[in-house]
């Protein structure tokens, strides 16, 4: 889980960069690149795109840092920003791999049980509390980026349910996770 | 309910925040939620609760993919692509200042022609105004017209209907180049708005930046080598801030028009 230290640090860097410091750019990609990778495979399915996002990503954070207004962390912001740019690269690709729906309850069993995070422990009881077909619609959208059409699909639920799964599982893992 | 007023409201803006954060917009409403929270405080303080409250779930996932990624698939090195991307950004980004003595140097170096007929035009110039001086002394009375106009209208606009025209006087005895914003009589201006102004060249579609206008006063004066850009342009546009301008920063766009031959 985060440190203390660790988002003390990506605030630092942002600040730096927010006043042209190249070289904070460059500590800050070797700090964060190897999870915005994850983060953004996990979307876009296809390393090689990834790394294309990639670049998108710390491009943008040079020429738009200054955007961030100091509300919430730096990594935080910094994680929104990247998700949705591999969300508009799935987009523009209009390409979606096969996703089983199975998937979603793996990735669960293994959030909880592989680790001895305490936090991660936590965030895999906080989700396995949450109804089964909103774990999956909560997983799919936001971990793998399914947008709420797709989602129809996949889930074989009409849009407004599946709207409504998403927007009260996020509700509920919110004041589970700050609980 | 006024727009301000209905965002105040703290479940519309943890809703819109929560979609915003987990990426259920599509571009376009997420642009507009970015504008709001700039002037919406509540907005932006639920949009930063709402990621730093979804990093542990993002974590956990890298955490847990970590373990299944093969050592070969881990990240590539992509800083050279984005180093080289940034210093691209970084000198197109460099503009005609004043200060930038450099870049004034190689752009006088590249207009040799037109130092030399701007040496001759000048000549010609005097020998005519000390003719015309001599012979018809009423005629150094007249109000010299603007050399260059654009209408300038909202970038996209269909109807095309300008709001306000910028007119370029060039340097007369009395007075140096000077840029004029007015507004179009139908139209109300915008008060305190201050944009940024750049010029597209004609030849070589670069844009070059003029510098930041406030739209409520009157005249700036222009440095010789905004002059140019001026001179040299087919469009201006005024943008909201200082990056390049693009469809997502661009707030007024329009065609520069030479007069200077028509005034006789």
């Amino acid at each position: 889980m985060l440190e203390e230290h660790w988002v003390a640090e990506t605030n630092a860097l942002l600040y730096r960069i927010q006043r042209r410091d190249k070289l904070a750019l460059k500590i800050l990609y070797d700090l964060t690149a190897t999870k915005l990778q994850h983060l953004i495979t996990a979307i876009v399915h296809d390393s090689h795109e990834a790394e294309d996002v990639l670049q998108d990503v710390f491009v943008s954070l040079w020429q738009q840092a200054e955007k961030y207004s100091g509300k919430g962390s730096a990594w935080g912001w910094i994680c929104v920003m990247a998700r949705h740019r591999a969300i508009d690269k799935l987009r523009r690709l209009a390409v979606r791999h096969h996703e089983s729906t199975d998937a979603s309850p793996e990735l669960l069993n293994q959030l909880y049980a592989t680790t001895n995070d305490i936090d991660q422990h936590w965030i895999g009881q906080c989700l396995q509390q949450l109804p089964s077909k909103t774990q999956q619609a909560i997983l799919l959208s936001y971990i793998k980026g399914y947008s709420h059409t797709d989602l129809t699909q996949l889930l074989d639920a009409p849009l407004g349910t599946v709207k409504a799964w998403i927007r009260r599982g996020l509700q509920e893992l919110k004041l589970c996770l700050q609980a | 309910m006024s727009t301000s007023i209905r965002y105040q409201n703290p479940r519309l803006c943890d809703h819109l925040a929560s979609q915003y954060v987990a990426g259920d917009m599509t571009a376009r409403v997420r642009a507009r939620t970015e504008t709001l929270a700039q002037s919406i405080p509540a907005l932006s303080d639920a949009i930063g609760q709402w990621a730093d409250d979804m990093i542990p779930l993002q974590e956990a996932i890298y955490e847990v993919s970590n373990k299944n990624v093969d050592e070969s698939t881990k990240r590539i090195s992509v800083w050279p692509l984005i180093d080289q991307r940034i210093t691209r950004l970084t000198e197109s980004m460099k503009t005609p200042l004043v200060t930038n003595k450099g870049l004034q140097n190689q752009l006088w170096n590249t207009l040799l022609l037109w130092r030399m007929m701007a040496g001759v035009t000048t000549l010609a110039s005097v020998v005519l105004v000390g003719f015309l001086w001599l012979t018809s002394p009423s005629q150094h009375s007249m109000i010299a017209g603007p050399s260059y106009l654009a209408a300038m209208s909202f970038h996209g606009d269909a109807n095309q209907s300008p709001q306000f025209v910028i007119s370029v006087y060039a340097k007369s005895i009395q007075s140096p180049s000077t840029l004029h914003v007015q507004w179009v009589k139908e139209q109300k201006s915008t008060s305190n708005l201050r944009l940024h102004l750049w010029a597209e060249n004609e030849e070589t579609g670069a844009v070059e930046y003029i510098g930041l206008q406030d739209l409520e006063t009157g005249a700036i004066q222009l440095t010789k080598p905004l002059w140019m850009s001026i001179a040299n342009s087919k469009r201006l546009f005024m943008t909201k801030n200082k990056q390049q301008p693009s469809d997502n920063n661009i707030v007024f766009s329009g065609l520069c028009l030479q007069l200077q031959e028509w005034q006789s």
